[in-house]
């Protein structure tokens, strides 16, 4: 078919501005987001109209709200900010001076995370070698090891608060691949996760 | 949030890192096609020939508009700028009055010498300009010289401007960062303090045929191995563009000219509120913002193998123009694109709202779930 007569590749039917608008207010209530999911397929189906073969949630999108809704992750990015700004210098002190303390902090922060995992898990890493990932520890302490060596160390950004974001755990959870997650997952079992 | 390429050492962030993320909204007006110079594959095709520009109280009109709608950020950009004459710096004026940042996006064809750089820039600064951000690169250089770029740098910095410049990038090309950075003038205008706190950013200069493939550094094309690496687009649904003919675009994007699905409304007669609504309202625009049109060609080919997509973009507005040119992708979008809208209405929601603390263990809820 000639390109001329296509139609335009615009997909603005009533049904998603519905969808959407239903989406958003039913996800504002908080039991309705834990329902949500624990069983995304069936409220989908049930809430949204759409057919369950179409609603399987992609494990980005469920990782990734396991990260932000786990207690304790949110603890300790509250811990990791605080100390982000009582160890790097804020409204003083020149670009060169937060860059040094930048990579003191950046150090002290990678080693004390290396303390909780074995050396090989370390190397493996800092390789990014996708099949070599061994989780030993819980899940949120290997997903902020991907966090501090892909993206604080490997990017190199001038603060390491302002590199994490909900948007860096979405590009982490993202990037894993289905043999991570399993072993990420069977790790987490068998600590009794 | 901090703001980047300041002049001294930012503060500790005003939001939690595992906060919602705001939705920056930024309306960018291309005043005017002329420009001074003539690039080749120019993303706008401006060059000194063309007239069209906005009219003045058009553009008034849609700051207002903007400001009624809570944006964060007014950008002038072009063709040129520099070449709409006064009502720049009215324009400039009026988005201080509402109390919004402004961008001035330039060649720097003005800075010729350090004395013009300043007085130029100088009515600018007093209506309150906030950033300066200059272009440059092998194609630019051919008109305005680079000494020009590194003249206008030094204007904004003594004036309390944001400065940055961007650097178009190909393969072999003569100026990048590394070169700007330790040219002679860069270092005797800008003390160190200063050199560090422009900033300097290289964008992969893009041919406007989506079949043309210029050669990039490697490792700068899209590719299944750096995937990863590519996250949704910033531009699409919010940035506003309104174009100096009139055209308002969902996206500020250098695929503005020649994708036709990116028009979501035309000056007079709709505004930056109503444009934006009908951005929103298309699935396609909400999924690129949320996964970037790399995802979209790599899920698109997985459905169709006659889809080749891998080492061929380096710039993702290319990738867009893709994916909206190609029929073999349109109608694996058309066919399948249901199955991702729950994902992504899931994923915009997880970026912007807040996210009670599960009551269960959140991991095993994950594990308990089929994906």
């Amino acid at each position: 078919m000639p390109d001329q007569v296509r139609p335009p590749l615009v997909l603005d039917s009533p049904e998603f501005t519905a969808r959407a608008e239903n989406f958003a207010n039913l996800m504002s209530v908080s039991d309705f987001q834990q329902r949500f999911f624990r069983d995304p397929s069936g409220t989908a189906a049930a809430e949204f109209g759409l057919s369950l073969e179409t609603t399987l949630l992609n494990r980005a999108n469920q990782l990734t709200y396991a990260l932000l809704a786990d207690p304790a992750f949110n603890t300790w990015a509250e811990d990791f900010q605080n100390r982000v700004n009582a160890a790097l210098p804020s409204d003083t002190g020149s670009v060169s001076e937060l860059k040094a303390s930048k990579d003191r902090f950046v150090e002290e922060f990678v080693t004390s995370i290396r303390a909780h995992l074995a050396p090989e898990t370390v190397a493996s890493l800092e390789r990014l070698d996708p099949g070599l990932l061994v989780a030993e520890d819980d899940i949120a302490i290997l997903l902020l090891v991907f966090i501090a060596v892909v993206v604080v160390v490997a990017l190199g950004v001038a603060r390491p608060d302002e590199a994490l974001s909900r948007k860096t755990v979405q590009l982490v959870m993202r990037q894993l691949n289905d043999q991570q997650i399993a072993q990420i997952l069977a790790a987490r079992a068998a600590l009794g996760g | 949030m901090a703001e980047r390429g300041t002049g001294t050492a930012r503060p500790p962030s005003a939001y939690g890192i595992l906060d919602p993320l705001p939705q920056r909204r930024i309306l960018s007006l291309l005043l005017t096609l002329r420009c001074t110079a003539e690039c080749g594959e120019c993303g706008t095709h401006s060059s000194p020939r063309v007239r069209t520009r906005l009219p003045e109280e058009e553009a008034a009109r849609l700051i207002d508009e903007a400001a009624a709608d809570h944006y964060d950020l007014i950008a002038f950009t072009g063709g040129e700028p520099m070449l709409y004459g006064s009502g720049l710096a009215r324009l400039i004026r009026r988005v201080t009055g509402h109390g919004i940042p402004s961008r001035m996006v330039s060649n720097a064809f003005w800075a010729r010498t350090p004395e013009k750089a300043a007085r130029a820039l100088g009515p600018l600064a007093e209506a309150g300009l906030g950033e300066l951000n200059v272009s440059t690169g092998d194609e630019h250089a051919r008109f305005v010289p680079v000494e020009q770029v590194l003249y206008a740098v030094r204007a904004g910095l003594d004036r309390g401007l944001r400065c940055a410049v961007m650097i178009e990038t190909r393969a072999a090309n003569r100026i990048t960062g590394r070169t700007l950075s330790e040219h002679p003038l860069f270092r005797e205008l800008l003390t160190p303090s200063e050199q560090e706190s422009v900033t300097l950013c290289e964008s992969p200069w893009m041919p406007l045929d989506e079949h043309e493939h210029f050669s990039y550094p490697e490792g700068t094309t899209v590719n299944a191995d750096n995937l990863f690496r590519r996250g949704g687009c910033d531009s699409v649904i919010d940035t506003v563009t309104v174009l100096a003919d009139g055209r308002i675009m969902a996206c500020c994007g250098l695929g503005t000219q020649s994708i036709p699905e990116l028009q979501v409304g035309q000056v007079p007669t709709d505004g930056v509120h109503e444009s934006r609504r009908r951005a929103e309202a298309d699935f396609l625009k909400r999924w690129i913002r949320d996964e970037g049109p790399e995802r979209i060609l790599a899920w698109a080919a997985a459905r169709d193998p006659r889809i080749v997509w891998e080492d061929q973009y380096a710039h993702r507005c290319q990738a867009c123009k893709r994916l909206y040119s190609d029929p073999l992708v349109g109608d694996v979008i058309r066919a399948h694109h249901e199955e991702k809208i729950l994902d992504v209405l899931t994923s915009e929601w997880l970026m912007h709202h807040p996210i009670q603390p599960a009551t269960q263990t959140p991991e095993a809820a994950a594990i308990d779930t089929p994906c």
